[in-house]
């Protein structure tokens, strides 16, 4: 039986009954008239100081504290702080558009939403089976270290806490993105400075106190987030369905939404914009085949029209969406190719992804079978290698509360992500009924707000110009379309205020998990080990500290230079993690005959393997070298699940060189 | 309030050697219960590609709760075992 400690769940109740008066005061308010900025507004300034309050009530420069708080949090807390933790901008935000827009099983090629739900719950297992009770038994702070001491190596333990920081710091980038996106849309602010903003709150919570700040604020976090998705998912149930059971309500829907999307695929109207987008992408093809021929067409085709509309007097408006056709804007081919590449890749996805949650032609083992099993496998033994979730197995008392944090942390994840699933249904059927065969004049409330948001969240193109919206014609910006929830379904707006606190938790959470791994990887296993292996503890946190700030400030920096694609990255990182740790971990817990040779190699192999398939399967990759997928792709497997062939390399050589190379 | 802890040096308490040792049962058994869970839920909704309801009331959300359950009983024979620190 789990024992609970008093104290702590009274904060943890009178957190909660917090947060539910803070919401039904702005519910309030927003029926009072006060304007939706300013409560949303609120929601975001609430969130940072409360989360920046905890940090400064917790700050502490004694090492265990500040490395793995004190090794005495209880197992309910670090369940709590584990699921926070997990649960990042690309769970939390992308996990119901990902479901709505791929659907259950996919398209026949690549994985469904089902591969994500699956492979992101079971990797606690995994954890909980086989890696939680030992990592926490060996009282290391970081999982470098742990290796470093399993095998004696201060090379083991280096090379560790190089995949530590790579895994990390990707993940980290598209966490400090999905950060900027939300405190951008709740502050009105521009995405620069939404993640500036936020990030004064990680840094806060993160630098001053180390671990043990960011295991409070991240177990407020985790109230935060559940209590978000539940209530909007009951919110939204209760409107469509006019009772509070999500599951019910969403099963309730389905029936209704297959035959809706029965009707809309064999509608002649529908099939008419699939042949006019096929048309286009054979267009591309030919063009991205001979981009310079291509190029010149295009150009001369653009001058007569540019000629021509200012001849006849056409607004500023009209020349400039026809100077805006790329081979006339790009100087350089690569870019004009890119540019093509990705017009291609919208149109296939507009023709590919099913209409309802499968395609109707679907049958058989297809390659989407194998690629959903190999994204499960991969986000499965990433979620058991990942260093950010690992090393919270150090911050229990003992191996049992460490199991049993894990547990405690699926369940919560358990209750989001079926929250999710079930909004995914409820939302398909807003989109399918309102949206699909309204006129363009005379479109939804919610789709026009969706699309003329700052953050766009919906873009329509009527492709056969008949002034009716299909399916084919709709793109959803699947990695924050639940940002829009409320708009769509017509709950009042205190839920966007809810929605985006939950989402900014989820990110503030991932982020501050992320930057104490990279920040102790760096100070701990790579300077102190090599440069000053007797510091005092004191220099160690404050070292520590710094460089939390500058690789805060960097992560940063990338994420406001490049646009990233949150859900992409995020699943790379969980290949990279289980290529590089889960071998090693698994062989250096369990097998006795692994050393040093073997784990040095186990470790290399893994990454570079993954590395290698990522890196040559990117787009920009392929255009620079001049790469084809057919050459690159092995088994047909998507980039994304690099580990089903990293892992496997990882355990090979990480036997052959313990076989090998004994070492007295 | 957060709990402090007494101990000074991060890196003080460490046990001399890691410890290397079997699997246990309960915990290979989880592991076994869990490949048959996932391969077996998702073979099912390829199988039958069109049973919607199905993919959305087992895969999606009877599945997971049973991750939850198959966690807490894999891990009951470690906890045992691992109880002392």
């Amino acid at each position: 039986m789990m024992r609970l400690n008093a104290w702590p769940w009274r904060w943890w109740l009178l957190g909660f009954a917090g947060l539910v008066l803070l919401t039904l005061a702005l519910l309030l308010a927003d029926f009072a008239g006060v304007p939706k900025g300013v409560v949303n507004g609120f929601f975001l300034v609430v969130s940072i100081i409360g989360y920046a309050v905890i940090g400064m009530f917790c700050r502490t420069t004694i090492p265990e504290e500040y490395f793995v708080a004190g090794r005495s949090i209880s197992a309910p807390l670090n369940g709590m702080a584990t699921a926070a933790d997990w649960i990042s901008a690309a769970s939390f935000i992308g996990l119901t558009g990902l479901l709505l827009s791929d659907g259950f099983v996919g398209d026949g090629q690549h994985p469904g939403g089902l591969a994500y739900l699956l492979g992101w719950t079971g990797g606690f297992c995994l954890l909980g089976f086989l890696f939680a009770a030992k990592l926490n038994k060996s009282q290391s702070i970081t999982i470098p270290d742990f290796l470093g001491r399993r095998f004696d190596s201060a090379a083991v333990r280096w090379l560790a806490a190089w995949g530590a920081i790579l895994c990390s710091s990707i993940y980290l980038v598209a966490q400090i993105y999905g950060i900027g996106l939300v405190a951008s849309m709740l502050s009105g602010l521009t995405f620069e400075l939404g993640v500036f903003l936020a990030l004064g709150g990680v840094l806060l919570c993160s630098f001053l106190g180390g671990m043990r700040a960011v295991t409070w604020t991240q177990g407020v976090q985790c109230v935060v987030i559940v209590v978000s998705m539940v209530v909007l998912g009951m919110a939204v149930s209760f409107k469509t369905q006019g009772h509070p059971f999500v599951t019910i309500a969403a099963a309730q829907s389905l029936p209704e939404i297959q035959q809706r999307a029965k009707q809309i695929e064999t509608d002649p109207a529908e099939l008419a914009t699939r042949d006019v987008i096929s048309l286009r992408m054979s267009n591309l093809d030919v063009k991205i085949a001979e981009p310079v021929y291509a190029r010149e067409v295009e150009r001369q085709t653009v001058a007569r029209q540019v000629a021509k509309a200012k001849a006849e007097g056409a607004p500023l408006r009209e020349i400039q969406k026809l100077e805006a056709n790329p081979a006339w804007r790009e100087m350089s081919m690569d870019r004009l190719v890119g540019a093509w590449q990705s017009e291609r890749e919208v149109l296939a996805e507009a023709i590919y992804r099913p209409v309802g949650f499968q395609v109707p032609s679907l049958s058989g083992w297809n390659q989407g079978w194998f690629n959903s099993l190999g994204l499960v496998f991969c986000l499965m033994l990433g979620t058991a290698a990942l260093p950010h979730i690992l090393v919270r197995s150090y911050t229990t008392s003992t191996p049992v509360e460490a199991e049993r944090s894990v547990v405690w942390a699926l369940s919560i994840i358990v209750v989001v992500y079926l929250c999710a699933s079930s909004l995914a249904v409820m939302l398909k059927s807003f989109v399918l009924t309102d949206l699909v065969g309204s006129h363009l004049d005379q479109l939804p409330d919610w789709a026009d707000r969706l699309k003329l948001r700052k953050l766009a969240l919906l873009s329509i193109q009527d492709y056969n110009q008949d002034g009716i919206v299909q399916f084919a014609d709709i793109r959803l910006f699947n990695d924050y379309l639940v940002l829009g929830v409320p708009e769509m379904t017509h709950i009042p707006s205190v839920f966007t205020g809810l929605l985006a606190a939950g989402a900014l938790a989820a990110a503030l959470s991932t982020a501050d998990g992320l930057l104490l791994t990279i920040s102790n990887a760096l100070a701990q296993d790579l300077y102190f080990q090599t440069a000053e292996p007797h510091a005092k503890p004191l220099r160690r946190v404050m070292l520590s500290k710094i460089l939390l700030m500058v690789v805060a400030l960097l992560a940063a920096w990338f994420a406001t230079n490049r646009p990233v694609s949150i859900l992409f990255w995020v699943t790379c990182a969980f290949s990279l993690a289980a290529s590089t740790f889960f071998p090693v971990l698994l062989l250096g817990i369990y097998w006795r005959g692994m050393n040093r040779v073997g784990a040095l190699l186990a470790m290399v192999s893994g990454l570079v393997v993954s590395s290698y398939y990522i890196a040559a399967n990117h787009p920009w990759v392929q255009m620079r070298l001049h790469l084809h997928p057919s050459d690159t792709v092995w088994l047909g497997l998507d980039p994304v699940c690099a580990g089903v062939f990293g892992v496997p390399v990882g355990l090979l050589f990480g036997y052959l060189g313990s076989k090998l190379f004994k070492i007295a | 309030m957060p709990p402090t802890s007494t101990a000074s040096d991060a890196e003080a308490p460490h046990p001399a050697t890691l410890e290397v040792t079997d699997l246990p049962k309960r915990a290979l058994w989880g592991v076994v219960g869990l490949v048959v869970l996932t391969v077996g839920s998702l073979g099912l909704a390829w199988l039958l590609p069109d049973q919607t309801l199905l993919h959305f009331l087992w895969v999606a959300q009877a599945v997971p709760v049973l991750y939850f359950v198959l966690a807490w009983w894999g891990t009951q024979s470690v906890n045992a075992k691992n109880d002392a620190p």
